[in-house]
């Protein structure tokens, strides 16, 4: 456990804040610590092609410290995204970097206030590396979500594709009444704009789509649904 | 020898598994049947004949049901959620108050059909037969009804869509010729070449609708909510949009030849190329509009408020423009109402 250093009030300091996030950004590791701070943050994996640097670790590290106001539970975070990663030992040292510079954010007299929960994705375990994974890598180019809803639904029943979705990006669809309530108030076209936001990359999504399909009980055709959807977003980018 | 109807001679359909071991056993004709709240949910019964039964409150959700015959069925307050009804004949069914959401109807027949009340999210209507058919305060959100065919048959038998939703619906190149379209919420739908000749869409919200190239002939859109329409192209003669809100709406290069727009909020709005030949804008707000090689020939622009508009290349000839607001109005090469030409 690391010591900790002078004590600061809840309030981060900017200049120690400033200091942190500049050595965070000019460290060998800049890279894997933008994309190990942004699953924390939101539970979203970063492609390579996104912009991360000094700006995004200034912006997402205030953000997660104001989440965290706990050295302890910074940690526990950390640590516990790390581990859901394909190469945890390597994302564990990245942790490690991290939480030995954002030593000095944090107080031992300041109180543990509640914190706000993690990201549902690391707490199922719902994690990768998309990049890692595969030799080569298509990022997905939206253009008009008429026609990609329109290409889907084609080829499958439309609440099919949600019970898909809903299941790729939430849990498992239960066929209760929550989870019926919370699939019908979002429209297709919002559940399809999700899906590729959280997996922008084909080879991630079509891997999670089919996963999910062949998991997936109480649906007919699920692995159908899954080759629809991929399909047409194939054809969006092409 | 006249075949024999094993239903009608002896078999009363109690229950689902009543039902599903007949179809099984190969019958396939439920006619005039009742069959009132039976749960056949998930179930496969392609080519099923249920014209003139009765499946009010009946569970058909995520059923397989591609040509099937309802015809004059009641379906009153059915579930038929994520149904599959491709090519299926509902044609004057009763399906009001039902749910149909993510219900996937490609090719259906619901010529005649009392869909009042329905719930048509997401649905799939993809050249679907909609003549006649009632979809008043139907709830069409996200449904895709391109190709969808609601021509006006007789002014008795148009297609009523009053008070309905559908926001985000796609019915591009949809043909809505006659359709009543009253207070109906159109909030980014994409009617993108659509036929809505003779279309009433009066107190309709159309707010950020896509309508380029669509025809809007003889509409009449009296205070309807187009801001930010995308108009672009559009035929909009003998057009009615008095009172309306076209604010910041794009009707680059649109024909609104002989348009009513008395009163009509045309703030920031795009009106480059368009055609304004003999239209009424009187009492109109073209504020900040930008009317840069629009014709505005022999318009009626009495009491308009064209403050800090751009006017260049503009043709107002034979224009009523005297009782206009003119603030810092942009002139080049703008043709007066005289016919000179001042770029002051």
């Amino acid at each position: 456990m690391l010591t900790l250093a002078a004590s600061l009030t809840a309030e981060v300091v900017p200049m120690s804040l400033s200091t942190v996030v500049q050595t965070l950004a000019e460290h060998s590791e800049a890279d894997r610590i933008c994309k190990l701070l942004q699953w924390v943050y939101t539970g979203r994996w970063e492609s390579p092609s996104a912009p991360l640097g000094q700006s995004f670790i200034g912006q997402v590290l205030p953000e997660l410290v104001k989440r965290t106001p706990s050295y302890d539970v910074l940690e526990r975070r950390l640590y516990q995204a790390a581990a859901s990663l394909n190469k945890p030992e390597r994302y564990k040292q990245v942790a490690a970097i991290i939480l030995q510079t954002c030593a000095v954010l944090y107080s031992s007299k300041s109180p543990t206030p509640s914190v706000e929960p993690m990201p549902r994705e690391i707490l199922t375990g719902f994690a990768e590396d998309p990049t890692e994974d595969f030799a080569q890598t298509t990022t997905i180019a939206q253009r008009d979500r008429f026609e990609l809803r329109h290409r889907v639904m084609q080829q499958v029943p439309p609440l099919k594709v949600k019970i898909l979705l809903f299941s790729v990006l939430r849990h498992p669809f239960s066929f209760e009444a929550l989870d019926w309530k919370e699939l019908k108030t979002q429209s297709l076209d919002i559940w399809l704009a999700e899906l590729i936001q959280t997996f922008p990359v084909i080879e991630v999504l079509e891997k999670k789509l089919f996963t999910q399909a062949a998991e997936l009980k109480g649906l007919d055709q699920a692995t159908q649904i899954a080759d629809a959807i991929v399909q047409s977003v194939r054809l969006e980018t092409t | 020898m006249k075949p024999s109807n094993p239903i009608q001679e002896k078999t009363v359909i109690s229950d689902s598994q009543t039902l599903i071991q007949m179809y099984k056993r190969g019958v396939r004709n439920f006619q005039s049947q009742s069959l009132r709240n039976l749960d056949l949910r998930g179930l496969d019964l392609i080519n099923v004949d249920f014209s003139h039964s009765n499946l009010s409150g009946s569970n058909l959700s995520l059923a397989y049901l591609h040509r099937g015959n309802f015809r004059d069925c009641h379906l009153m307050h059915a579930q038929l959620d994520g149904a599959t009804l491709n090519q299926a004949n509902l044609s004057e069914a009763n399906l009001r108050d039902s749910s149909l959401h993510g219900a996937s109807l490609q090719g259906a027949i619901l010529f005649g059909a009392d869909l009042g009340l329905a719930d048509l999210t997401d649905a799939n209507l993809i050249d679907a037969d909609l003549r006649a058919a009632n979809l008043c305060s139907a709830n069409l959100q996200g449904a895709c009804l391109r190709g969808a065919n609601f021509r006006e048959e007789s002014l008795v038998n148009s297609t009523t869509l009053q008070g309905a939703i559908l926001d985000n619906a796609d019915l591009r190149g949809a043909n809505l010729k006659g359709a009543n379209l009253d207070r109906a919420s159109l909030k980014k739908a994409n009617l993108a070449y659509a036929n809505l000749r003779g279309v009433s869409l009066k107190n309709a919200n159309l707010e950020g609708i896509n309508l380029e190239g669509a025809v809007l002939s003889d509409v009449d859109a009296s205070d309807a909510n187009l801001s930010g329409a995308h108009l672009k192209d559009s035929k909009l003669e003998r057009i009615n949009l008095s009172r309306g809100n076209l604010a910041k709406a794009n009707l680059g290069g649109a024909s609104l030849v002989d348009a009513k727009l008395s009163y009509a909020n045309l703030k920031e709005a795009n009106l480059r190329g368009a055609k304004l030949t003999r239209s009424d804008l009187s009492h109109a707000c073209l504020q900040s509009a930008d009317l840069t090689d629009s014709a505005p020939i022999r318009a009626y622009l009495a009491r308009a408020d064209l403050s800090y508009a751009d006017l260049t290349r503009a043709n107002f000839f034979g224009a009523e423009l005297s009782s206009a607001t003119m603030i810092r109005v942009i002139f080049f090469d703008t043709t007066l109402p005289d016919g000179r030409i001042s770029s002051s």
